[in-house]
């Protein structure tokens, strides 16, 4: 019998093994803007596209995580929820962070929201069903991924007269990045395998397994490099 | 049942890594930036200060092996150190960013330029030299090596030497840095119309608003009011203002102006200006003054007081590890403003056994033993103080109640006249302390 190189099932394979080569997390931004001449519809945009930039292509731990999320139960209208949640989470202490209030440190938030990720793979290998704890846990890991997006806002700085508009604009972005991801991982897979019967031991373990194994390899990449 | 257990292993299993990272990455405190208050914190400046550190912390936090980010952000705090004036926190912070840097890199160039700024900021004038001259070693023309060799001879009052170092830095670079240390070394040596001269040429050289140009201002004023040109001298500092309205140093330079024209009060308004931008001790000592003049007894003990309490914080707990600052010379003065003369003689002798050729130090030891009635020991020591012939219309001002305190009238009287001659705005306090020298004679 003929054997192909590429089967639909080691798609996803793929897809994780392309993550470990581009496990460098991209935290520089710069913006090369003269905000005092932008109107705000400009500056609005210019921090839409970089929430959304921090999650595709730059974000890969919280690609991974979303991917970790959709993977349980790959319908579009649960995992939207979860994401939501996910995003009302980060957006509080963000919005914390950037106010003040709270000074995250990248040096424990960024291996922490690593641990997140391996919680959230291992979770996937040992649970079936969807729990209604899930929902706290993601935002629990919400408000770590948060702190995080935090030092990005930080490095790249807020313009001075048009604050809220950069953090909301920001946030939508970074919404907007999630929704692509789950929309991308729907129409690849969940779409055409979610109902399959091999689908938990062909898709949903090895790849949850893949993306805890990434998750630790950045776990002790930043806690210990 | 079971999966529950185990879901409850998982997330307790999170949380305990959690606690581990959190243990074993607890964040370096020295990174930390400290908020401005009142009028520094509402500038665009602080913003952009802001977003600039806060950049540079989280590229160290993320990567402690960012040599480039630890050198900048080593810088930044210098910087924030000489606005801010929180001179305590900020001279540590970067100096333990130097230091991570000098410990692999032993001979980092940059690394040890910083070091030597900040040692030279503490005051730590002996412990700043192998640092500037190991630079030197690495980079022997590189301007800014100079400048910091300049200044630890000029502490160290090894005058020779400074002015050698300082030709050099000239040589290479002529810039504001070079200008204004060469001005400084002129007004040593009494040449205050030369001195005035090369702050001139420093101010011209600087950027208008800049922190170090208005430093430069500022110092220019100061030399017109040693001169008695109080009209330039105001001139500079209303230019200050305006280039930079929160530098706090040319309020305190209004405030000295409003004194010597005898306006007390408004003096006294223009130091809380200054105090509400930055918390220096010496405007808080210029006060006490003030009070005394303005016969505010109980304002002028508690101000005192106060002068001593901001110069202790300085040295906080950190002088006992050789990391704080050594502000002795000034706590001499702050006591003796509190009339402890014992501890002042104390601080006077601590500063003077660290640098004893230092003209200042010898100027602050006679003035303590003149106050204690040693008058004899102040002779030996304002004679030290007056070699380079500066014409510092205090320290002239002092040495000749001095003179006249050892019985040396005509020397004491020429040096009192001299002083007056050259700046006849000369502070109420030294004239009172001359009429109280003649009623005990």
């Amino acid at each position: 019998m003929k054997r192909n190189f590429i089967s639909i099932k080691s798609l996803p394979y793929l897809l994780i093994a392309s993550f470990l080569l581009l496990s460098v997390p991209v935290i520089a931004h710069t913006l090369p803007y003269d905000f005092k001449s932008m109107s705000s519809g400009g500056i609005g945009w210019v921090y839409l596209k970089m929430g959304f930039s921090h999650i595709i292509p730059l974000g890969f731990d919280h690609i991974l995580f979303i991917l970790g999320v959709f993977l349980l139960k790959p319908n579009l209208k649960t995992v939207i929820w979860q994401a939501t949640t996910f995003t009302i989470a980060h957006s509080i202490t963000l919005g914390l962070a950037i106010y003040g209030f709270i000074r995250p440190q990248p040096a424990i938030i960024e291996p922490v929201i690593a641990l997140s990720i391996i919680f959230i793979g291992i979770e996937n290998i040992i649970t079936k069903d969807l729990k209604w704890w899930r929902l706290l846990v993601i935002f629990l890991f919400g408000l770590i991924h948060g702190c995080g997006f935090a030092g990005v806002l930080a490095q790249a700085g807020l313009p001075e007269n048009d604050f809220l508009l950069g953090l909301v604009s920001f946030n939508v972005g970074v919404e907007a990045g999630q929704i692509t991801v789950i929309l991308i991982a729907y129409f690849a897979f969940g779409k055409w395998f979610a109902d399959k019967s091999w689908y938990r031991k062909g898709i949903t373990i090895p790849v949850s397994l893949c993306i805890s194994l990434i998750a630790f390899y950045w776990t002790i990449e930043r806690v210990f490099y | 049942m079971k999966k529950n257990y185990i879901y409850f292993i998982l997330l307790f299993s999170f949380f305990a890594f959690t606690l581990l990272i959190v243990r074993y990455r607890k964040p370096d405190v020295t990174y930390e930036l400290q908020m401005r208050q009142g009028m520094l914190a509402s500038s665009s400046e602080w913003i952009n200060t802001k977003a600039a550190i806060d950049g540079l912390i989280y590229k160290v936090r993320t990567n402690p092996s960012d040599k480039r980010s630890i050198l900048a952000l080593g810088m930044a705090y210098i910087q924030e150190s000489r606005i801010s004036g929180n001179h305590a926190y900020y001279d540590n912070a970067s100096l333990n960013l130097f230091e991570k840097i000098l410990k692999d890199e032993p001979e980092n160039f940059e690394a040890l330029i910083g070091k030597a700024t900040v040692l030279l900021s503490q005051h730590h004038f002996t412990d700043a030299l192998p640092v500037a001259e190991l630079a030197k070693k690495i980079s022997p023309h590189s301007a800014t090596v100079y400048g910091l060799l300049t200044d630890v001879y000029v502490e160290t009052g090894n005058y020779k030497k400074a002015i050698e170092m300082a030709d050099k830095m000239t040589a290479t670079r002529p810039d504001i840095r070079s200008y204004s240390r060469i001005s400084y070394l002129r007004e040593i040596f009494g040449d205050y119309k030369g001195a005035i001269d090369a702050m001139k040429m420093a101010v011209d050289a600087g950027y208008p608003g800049m922190e170090q140009t208005e430093w430069s201002r500022q110092q220019l004023g100061h030399l017109f009011e040693n001169t008695g040109d109080l009209q330039n001298a105001e001139f500079c500092y209303d230019q200050s203002i305006y280039f930079r309205p929160s530098f706090s140093w040319a309020y305190a330079g209004k405030a000295r102006i409003a004194k010597a024209k005898g306006n007390y009060f408004q003096a006294i308004e223009f130091l809380k200006q200054a105090q509400g931008l930055l918390k220096d001790f010496s405007f808080q000592q210029e006060l006490t003054e003030l009070y005394r003049i303005t016969n505010q007894p109980i304002k002028a003990a508690v101000s005192a007081r106060e002068t001593i309490t901001l110069l202790g914080g300085l040295q906080g707990n950190e002088s006992e590890k050789n990391h704080g600052h050594y502000a002795d010379k000034e706590l001499a003065y702050a006591c003796l403003d509190s009339y402890d003369y014992m501890e002042a003689y104390k601080h006077a002798l601590i500063e003077y056994n660290r640098r004893p050729d230092n003209i200042e130090t010898n100027q602050v030891l006679a003035w303590v033993n003149f106050k204690l009635g040693s008058y004899e020991k102040a002779n030996n020591y304002i004679d030290v103080a007056l070699r380079t012939h500066s014409k510092n219309p205090m320290l002239n001002y002092q040495a000749g109640l001095i003179k006249n305190s050892v019985g040396k009238q005509a020397e004491g009287n020429k040096l009192i006249k001299q002083s007056l001659t050259l700046n006849p705005y000369i502070s109420p306090m030294l004239r009172w302390e001359t009429k109280k020298l003649i009623a005990s004679k």
